[in-house]
């Protein structure tokens, strides 16, 4: 349970509510899977589950993108060059980027939910001849709130991947589409029945994206999602994020739509 | 393992003495504030010598028997759980130096505890804990450590209480395993004796340290009818029989917003529980920042920030929380660790101040389905 | 150019419908191209047809007082724009402008209506196609109303 100390190389602002923290991991590097996360402890204050968001090749470079939300997360904000940060992990079930080969790969991200999704899209970018056609669907809820701007500019750009991007309101500066992620689905280009889905965001737009891909005929075990829940321990000993059978932690927070099909749909579970 | 061997009530002190000899604290059964508790115990003198008590729901007293009997109540509120897997303990300590963090303290020292009096339910508990804390992948270093050195004094339940069903989850009335020894009180016209069992080769030396002789047949028949008497004797039952399906099956079943209205989300249950194990964990730091601390304490499935996330509980209404403590306890506790959560010691029903009685939760559920079933 | 025949036939919107219903629906289609930022129809004014998209895209848009115009909505080919034809007064809720080139044929909406009343049974098949559209649009519309990236503050 004792954090290892890593010190903040930087710390910069994606947009408004959300910034990136970049720590140093010594001469030995940090290895991880996209998906995973890490507990990120500051001194005395306290300690939260963050996934990192950074490319998992370059393991020299931890990244974490993180919301101010908390008293934990707000003081992140607030570290600077050479400030010691606590770090436990990484923890938790991978995106299987491996059972994604020789298909179609469809990331669909809501919101902050594409600083997890970041890593397996560093991966499948990174080893592109592995994978069928790429797409990602992103929704945000202003073209404001849009996190990492230049890089998705960037990857529009590339002729081996299709990106959409959708928010939820806009003036008439914004030159893009305008509704839920759902909608951008029945167009994204892939075969329902050779793509893997990566689903990340708020819980109501993973159930909505995941079941749009279903009806599209994508099978519910090739559709995955990544489930947030309250975590202290970070290791299935704490209790706190089970949901149902499952502690979030190390069964997951990557699951199988077919694996929590029917508990998405019982309140409060 | 080895045969019965029999030691008479005014011996008995010696076990206290075997055990302090090689280094153990004991720490067992005994009366403050009219309750039987564990703590810190130096002599038979301070087990709850002639008392017994009565349970129902939501109803604890302590009344005096008419014989002298050192195990003759069911018992408490408190379980060994607290000594291997602490109610608030330090987890560690850091301090901010010139040339970064160190690790002051790596958490509190353990003692090595004899456990005296431990009931079978509670040996059960223990080891659905064992399978909690150290299966793996991950380990609670902090329970292991406590745990590996403990000696086990069960003792066997000749009496039941009115809210126990360990028959029904099959953890007692008669420990079989996990002891270093295993104790049936005999009391009556043949004398005031124990019946006891080593159930390892620790438990075989301190038992040769006790003045005793072999048991004759008719005191382990003795013991044996004693105890298929408690058998029958449960003041509940608990039907197990596909009860992961059940519960797991009917998420939305009235029942639970019936429950959720009269519990009061004390967490009551869940600190008696003997397998509950959910914790959390404060962080705080001294005055000047320099030093920092993380204490884990026990932690509820009742309470909303139990559940919390970035703009609310996930589990705002009692129903809810009922629900999930008691379908982890009875159902996904089996996928989880392959082995139901709960012992049937009973705690909960007797300290739920509203006497809530989760074998009757159960029942209700079982019912309506059966009712289903029938009307199809 | 495509026939609005050809493109009523490959419409995902009328996918099924008969060809008797067909062919009255290609008598009263008018083809429409609008050029980007321009308007293919304004908030108020008289809303006398529905528009089935074939190719380009046009942003459903209300003018919030001091907020400017504030887009609701993006619709793309494959779909149809409109429903204020269906109920008087037959005026247009939003403005509808065109995000790029647009093409798209203008159904009438007064002979449709007229045709609706007089065969219920294409009456029907218009209003259940019209259904599905609400519906949907009502269901996202919603899920935006939930701010679900929003901090829940």
């Amino acid at each position: 349970m004792v954090p290892r100390f890593m010190p903040v190389l930087d710390v910069w602002d994606d947009t408004d509510d959300t910034f990136t923290v970049e720590l140093d991991p010594g001469p030995a590097g940090f290895s991880f899977r996209p998906g995973q996360f890490n507990m990120l402890y500051v001194f005395g204050l306290g300690e939260v589950p963050i996934s990192i968001s950074g490319d998992p090749a370059t393991s020299g470079r931890l990244l974490h993108t993180i919301r101010g939300v908390g008293p934990v997360t707000s003081a992140m904000r607030d570290l600077a060059k050479g400030d010691l940060v606590g770090v436990r992990g990484p923890f938790g079930v991978p995106w299987p980027v491996g059972l994604a080969s020789s298909r179609d790969v469809v990331f669909v991200a809501g919101g902050i939910g594409l600083a997890p999704l970041r890593p397996a899209l560093y991966h499948v970018l990174n080893h592109r001849e592995e994978y069928e056609r790429v797409s990602l669907l992103y929704g945000v809820r202003s073209p404001h709130d849009l996190l990492f701007e230049d890089e998705v500019t960037e990857w529009r750009g590339r002729f081996d991947m299709a990106v959409r991007v959708t928010v939820d309101t806009a003036d008439r500066k914004w030159r893009g589409s305008v509704g839920v992620v759902t909608k951008l689905i029945p167009r994204a280009p892939f075969d329902p029945h050779n793509a893997v889905a990566f689903i990340c965001g708020p819980e109501i737009m993973m159930q909505f994206a995941a079941e749009e891909l279903a009806k599209s005929g994508v099978r519910a075990g090739r559709i995955h999602l990544s489930m947030e829940r309250n975590m202290k321990c970070g290791i299935g000993l704490c209790g706190h994020c089970q949901f149902g059978k499952d502690f979030i932690c190390k069964d997951g927070p990557v699951f199988t739509y077919e694996a929590l099909h029917s508990r998405l749909d019982v309140r409060e579970v | 393992m080895s045969t019965t061997a029999v030691v008479e009530r005014e011996n008995f002190e010696e076990l206290f003495e075997a055990l302090r000899a090689r280094g153990y604290e004991s720490v067992g059964p005994t009366v403050r504030d009219s309750t039987i508790v564990y703590d810190h115990i130096e002599t038979v003198a301070d087990l709850p010598v002639g008392w017994t008590d009565i349970q129902e729901a939501g109803t604890y007293r302590l009344v005096r028997r008419k014989d002298e009997a050192l195990f003759g109540y069911v018992i408490g509120p408190h379980s060994f759980k607290k000594y291997l897997f602490p109610p608030r303990h330090t987890l560690f300590t850091l301090e901010k130096t010139s040339e970064g963090v160190k690790l002051v303290d790596a958490g509190d020292p353990v003692p090595q505890y004899a456990f005296i009096g431990m009931r079978p339910c509670e040996l059960a508990a223990m080891s659905i804990q064992d399978r909690v804390f150290g299966e793996g992948p991950f380990f609670d270093t902090e329970y292991l450590r406590r745990r590996q050195q403990v000696f086990v004094v069960a003792v066997n339940c000749v009496e039941t209480g009115g809210t126990c069903f360990c028959t029904s989850m099959g953890t007692g009335p008669k420990a079989l395993e996990g002891f270093d020894l295993s104790v049936t009180e005999l009391l009556g016209d043949a004398g005031h004796r124990f019946l006891i069992e080593a159930g390892s080769p620790l438990g075989e030396e301190v038992l040769a340290d006790l003045p005793h002789r072999a048991a004759e047949s008719g005191e382990v028949a003795d013991a044996e009818r004693l105890l298929e008497q408690a058998e029958g004797a449960m003041g509940r039952s608990l039907d197990t029989g596909g009860i992961k399906e059940l519960l797991v099956g009917n998420p939305e079943h009235p029942r639970w917003e019936r429950v959720g209205e009269q519990c009061l989300t004390c967490t009551n249950c869940t600190m008696v529980c003997p397998t509950c194990f959910c914790a959390t964990v404060e962080d705080t730091q001294s005055l000047d920042g320099a030093t920092a601390e993380r204490v884990r304490r026990w932690d509820s499935c009742f309470t909303t920030e139990f559940s919390y996330i970035h703009g609310g509980s996930l589990r705002p209404s009692a129903a809810a929380r009922y629900r999930q403590w008691m379908t982890h306890k009875l159902a996904s506790w089996i996928d989880q660790f392959g082995t139901s959560g709960c012992v049937g010691c009973g705690r909960c029903i007797t300290w739920c101040p509203v006497g809530i009685d989760i074998t009757k939760i159960a029942a209700a559920i079982r019912a309506s389905e059966e009712k289903k079933h029938a009307l199809a | 150019m495509l026939s609005p025949e050809e493109v009523l036939k490959e419409h995902p919107f009328f996918k099924g419908i008969s060809d008797q219903h067909l062919e009255f629906l290609v008598s009263v289609a008018r083809p429409l191209r609008i050029e980007s930022n321009h308007f293919l129809f304004r908030q108020g004014s008289s809303a006398d047809c529905f528009l089935v998209l074939h190719k380009g895209d046009m942003a459903i848009e209300l003018h919030v007082g001091a907020q400017g115009a504030r887009i609701i909505q993006t619709v793309n080919a494959g779909e149809v724009v409109g429903w204020s034809w269906l109920y008087p007064p037959h005026r247009w809720m939003y403005d509808g402008r065109a995000l790029n080139t647009v093409d798209c044929l203008c159904l009438d909406g007064e002979s449709v209506r007229k045709r609706m009343e007089e065969d219920h049974e294409f009456g029907y098949e218009v209003l259940r196609r019209f259904g599905e559209v609400i519906v949907e649009a009502l269901n996202r519309t919603r899920l935006q109303l939930l701010d679900v990236y929003g901090t829940g503050d």
